[in-house]
């Protein structure tokens, strides 16, 4: 221990172990945590129209407005930096046994307001099917999911409890 | 002259001893082989570890964070999960959100992707005539994150001369330090 390069050296790799060990404790203290929280969807003015997506095939665009209520600040702590929100319409067509579209997404850090009050939201990504299996289909279920994304350490995707259940109309809106 | 106290070390080495730090060397080398190859099997995924290359992911993920993946077969792909996929023809990687997702009775799966920090889906990355992504395409799905761990590579990756100098000076001093 008597060169500047082997004090040097000496610092440097105990500084990383240290922050290693640091890393490890933020992920461990946190990695059993469930992240569950409450949710209230409602949907309204459901609607279908016929038309063409942007890559030109013929397809049915579903359409609704809805209203979310939930309270997510339970879920940060010192190691959540922060929540990716997203609001999944899944449903069965006759053509696949499984569909998942994520009409709303949104974000949300550590700090800012995560007490959710939504009302009249329109949906952010079309709601295209593949296929034509929207018209008249009695049991499509939205569920609010999130991502959380820590500081450091696994990224759980939690369903949140609450979902709703709608039916879009037989006949096409001309609007 | 003290800095170069070590190079002595060398001098006073005969054969066999310098035969066993080359063999020092082959161990730790092949241990670091042993274990990357085992997490590939433990984590079904021929990547288990990349860095993150771009900032299409902010804020969630910066250039130079570590991402840990898996790719189990019987894990099923839903949306919202992160997948890193590559684009055939493409070498680069790249690490995106499950937008939709589309799965026949029999298991087959078609999705489309979409980063956090863009304001457009993937179907302009993608191959052209592509409009899904399918299972071969996913190289895994991201369970696990440390931030900056991976700027190391990211340097290494662009300057190139920085890349030698490392490995280099981490081979010599291996093969030369007693210890």
């Amino acid at each position: 221990m008597n060169t500047v390069l082997s004090r040097l050296n000496t610092v440097f790799a105990f500084t990383l172990s240290v922050m290693a060990a640091l890393t490890f404790g933020c992920f461990l203290t946190t990695a059993f945590n469930d992240n569950l929280s409450s949710v209230q969807i409602e949907t309204f003015k459901h609607s279908i129209k016929s038309g063409y997506t942007p890559y030109n095939e013929r397809s049915e665009r579903g359409n609704f407005v809805f209203d979310l209520h939930a309270d997510l600040n339970p879920i940060f702590n010192w190691n959540v930096k922060q929540l990716f929100l997203y609001l999944t319409a899944e449903y069965k067509t006759e053509q696949n046994a499984l569909n998942q579209v994520v009409l709303w997404d949104k974000i949300i850090l550590r700090g800012n307001a995560a007490l959710l009050d939504y009302r009249g939201i329109k949906m952010k990504y079309p709601f295209f099917d593949d296929g034509n299996g929207l018209k008249g289909h009695d049991n499509i279920t939205l569920t609010l999911s999130w991502n959380v994304i820590p500081n450091a350490g696994m990224l759980p995707r939690i369903f949140g409890d609450g979902s709703t259940s709608f039916s879009l109309p037989v006949q096409y809106s001309n609007r | 002259m003290g800095n170069f106290d070590f190079l002595d070390d060398v001098r006073r080495m005969n054969k066999r001893q310098l035969f066993y730090q080359v063999l020092n060397f082959g161990m730790i080398v092949s241990s670091a082989l042993m274990i990357w190859k085992g997490l590939m099997v433990v984590t079904s995924s021929e990547s288990p570890i990349v860095v993150v290359l771009s900032g299409s992911m902010e804020p969630a993920f910066h250039r130079g964070d570590l991402l840990f993946l898996t790719n189990h077969q019987s894990d099923p792909i839903r949306v919202g999960e992160i997948v890193v996929f590559k684009i055939e023809g493409r070498e680069i990687p790249i690490v995106h959100r499950v937008l939709r997702l589309h799965e026949k009775e029999d298991g087959k799966v078609k999705f489309l992707t979409k980063g956090d920090n863009n304001s457009v889906d993937d179907r302009g990355l993608y191959a052209p005539g592509q409009l899904w992504l399918e299972r071969k395409d996913v190289v895994g799905r991201a369970r696990g994150f440390v931030p900056y761990v991976g700027i190391v590579t990211i340097l290494m990756n662009d300057y190139p001369k920085f890349k030698y100098l490392v490995l280099l000076g981490l081979g010599l001093f291996v093969l030369i330090h007693r210890e």
